[in-house]
């Protein structure tokens, strides 16, 4: 079944388009990776799915009934969303993020601490729990916002940069953490310029270039692509 | 050794600066104003100049306020010589005074003198004050009767006292919660003391001989003990906040917030218990903490015009009412939208309706200020009828609340259509209280809305 329908999206700021004419499918359980240099526009186009930033035309879908457009508070309750930057609040301790992000996805507070309990001792965050994001270093943060995306069972998981700025426990914790969530049928979009990393996690990949889709298809026929693009 | 100059590297972050700054503006102006709006609004503005200050005799209209603010101002002279700093000492609990930002502190890492740097934030600020104050007291005397010394000596003692307060703001700024509150209740004591006494001059003799010592002894530790991140927190904010350009790129500068007073607190560390009420109360107490100055302002504003409507006409101050109501609810409903614009919060999903539920308690704080003076008015005018118009109030103003946080909520589903009845409902309403000025009895509408809800949300139950 599809669970994302991306068609036609522009985005635009003033006469610049950030994104051109965007389209692509996911079905429930793939994994999709979108390359590119910097500036090609990845950010942007996890930012309009995520409805952070506003498409000037086109159409996002979720499980083909819940349109961004028209429903959008139920469409933003199957998304998930793991920033480049952690975005915390400097108001709020860890464990307190976790909380919120329990609430806003709506978990039952038992299944919440059992989550809670496991992810913070597979990030090693244990005694960091009440401190606010002031006091914790970059990695740790970055720690605090994964568990965050972790711990609700929404279908789609958007990850920007996913291993930016862990250490190499924590991205291999992580790394199993995402094929569990891929088995239990949760889809992934994901922008990286670590493409080695994921390989083993994505099936699929689209390579944008100043806003416009370039290439997608299998990752197997990624690296044939990068050859030729690399001789040309 | 050559040393680098400290002038020219300061100049070229400013002129940066006015360069980022002006860039940003046009391309809001291009935005937002075209050519031809641009013209017929300048036809306007015109108009209306010429209108009051040229084509009507206005001096002669407003002859008699002229002469009480000159008399006024003579009296007093003394008294507003001493309250103007306490503007200084208020503005200390949030601003440096100083335009100190993160890039002349950078500048600071380079081979640049910290003071050196300091003396030149703090020379651009003297001299934009004088520009400011000098274009201001030429605009007074050229369209005022006012006595040109008068209004010389005034703004001339007003720049003086910003002169003379920049650094006891500065330092004042670093102080603890307590000495800045300490400071501010013994000024604003010893002028209630000095008008009680009729010793308004001796009181601003005091008052201005300590700003001046203080002003020698911390010149020296100007640069010492200072919390650099606070202050170049704030000046950032306050060089980088545009509220048009935020309103119309949708792109909010927001202050970087760091640790406060109430936050090292162990209970606020701990985990909230696990309910909608304790999580989103902390979220609402972080909005309107970011938002304070503009709730002040707007409730401040409401507060004070709805006090004074009443020394001009009992029919105004209905009107007074209606607007205020009208104000205050679309300001809540803005703010409540506001919440899930920007950091953490927007990013999740957001169960709307029990934001909606989490936030009535500090609309309705907000709504005490507006409340009194209605009350202490109701009681006034309408005597026996005062409780029937009171609840009249409070129903127009639930009313129009709920109408207009429902629209918030389809403005954040993206579902907000054309003007539904219930708009022009909410709106109707705010006309009945203005109406209760002919006949009190307008006010019984209240009663029968108040039947109609019941009666419907029974019904609702037991369906």
């Amino acid at each position: 079944m599809k669970l994302l329908d991306v068609i036609n999206v522009d985005v635009k700021i003033k006469s610049s388009k950030l994104l051109d004419n965007i389209s692509f499918t996911m079905e429930e359980g793939s994994v999709l990776a979108l390359v590119g240099h910097n500036g090609a526009g990845k950010s942007t186009l996890m930012k309009a799915i995520m409805g952070v930033h506003e498409k000037t035309a086109g159409e996002i879908m979720m499980k083909e009934k819940y349109n961004q457009d028209t429903n959008f508070l139920e469409y933003k309750q199957l998304i998930a969303f793991i920033l480049e930057e952690p975005l915390l609040m400097s108001e709020l301790t860890a464990m307190q993020h976790f909380q919120l992000y329990g609430k806003s996805y709506q978990m039952e507070e038992a299944e919440l601490k059992k989550r809670i309990n496991r992810y913070v001792e597979g990030f090693e965050l244990q005694g960091k729990l009440d401190e606010y994001p002031e006091s914790l270093s970059k990695g740790m943060r970055q720690k605090v916002q994964t568990i965050c995306a972790m711990l609700p069972d929404a279908p789609l998981l958007l990850i920007d940069e996913p291993f930016m700025g862990l250490d190499i426990y924590a991205v291999d914790y992580f790394e199993a953490i995402l094929k569990e969530k891929i088995a239990n049928g949760t889809s992934i979009l994901l922008t990286t310029h670590q493409l080695d990393r994921v390989k083993n996690i994505a099936n699929q990949f689209i390579m944008l270039q100043e806003g416009k889709v370039l290439h997608s298809g299998p990752i197997a026929d990624f690296e044939t692509i990068k050859r030729r693009s690399d001789n040309q | 050794m050559r040393h680098p100059s400290t002038w020219q590297a300061y100049r070229f972050i400013r002129k940066n600066r006015f360069i980022k700054k002006r860039n940003i503006m046009k391309m809001l102006v291009g935005l937002s104003i075209d050519k031809t709006t641009a013209i017929y609004s300048l036809i306007v503005g015109g108009y209306v100049f010429a209108a009051i200050f040229i084509f009507n005799d206005y001096l002669q209209i407003f002859k008699d306020e002229f002469v009480f603010i000159e008399r006024t101002a003579e009296e007093r002279f003394w008294l507003i010589l001493t309250i103007v700093p306490l503007r200084y000492i208020f503005q200390s609990f949030r601003h440096p005074g100083i335009l100190f930002t993160s890039s002349f502190y950078q500048l600071g890492m380079l081979p640049h003198a910290l003071n050196k740097i300091g003396f030149l934030c703090i020379a651009e600020k003297w001299l934009k004050q004088l520009l400011i104050y000098s274009v201001i007291s030429a605009v007074v005397i050229l369209l005022t009767p006012l006595n040109t010394v008068l209004v010389l000596t005034y703004f001339g003692l007003f720049w003086c006292i910003e002169l003379f307060m920049t650094i006891p703001q500065w330092k004042l700024f670093q102080a603890n919660f307590v000495i800045k509150l300490a400071i501010l209740l013994t000024v604003m004591l010893l002028n209630v003391l000095g008008t009680i006494t009729n010793q308004s001059q001796l009181v601003s003799i005091i008052v201005f001989s300590i700003v001046i010592i203080s002003n020698i002894l911390l010149f020296k530790k100007m640069y010492s003990g200072i919390n650099w991140g606070r202050v170049t927190e704030v000046n950032d904010y306050l060089v980088w906040s545009m509220p048009m350009v935020a309103r119309a790129t949708k792109v909010k500068f927001k202050r970087q917030r760091r640790y406060n007073l109430f936050q090292n607190r162990s209970s606020r560390k701990r985990p909230f218990r696990y309910t909608e009420a304790s999580i989103h109360k902390r979220l609402w107490i972080q909005h309107i903490r970011e938002n304070i100055e503009l709730i002040v302002k707007v409730v401040g504003t409401l507060f004070i015009a709805l006090v004074m409507l009443n020394f001009v006409h009992h029919f105004v101050v209905l009107i007074g009412i209606a607007i205020s109501i009208h104000v205050y609810t679309t300001f809540m409903a803005s703010l409540f939208v506001d919440r899930f614009q920007s950091g953490i919060v927007q990013v999740l999903p957001w169960d709307v309706g029990g934001y909606q539920k989490t936030v009535k308690q500090w609309v309705f704080y907000g709504a005490i200020p507006l409340l009194i003076p209605t009350i202490i008015f109701a009681i006034i005018h309408f005597q026996w009828w005062s409780p029937i118009f009171i609840l009249l109030v409070i129903v127009t103003a639930v009313f129009n609340y709920t109408i207009k946080m429902g629209n918030a909520a389809a403005i954040l589903d993206k579902k907000l259509g054309a003007l539904k009845v219930k708009d022009v409902l909410s709106f109707l309403m705010l006309g009945f209280i203005v109406l209760c000025e002919y006949d009190p009895s307008f006010a019984l509408i209240s009663m029968g809305i108040l039947l109609v809800v019941i009666y419907r949300s029974r019904r609702k139950h037991k369906l």
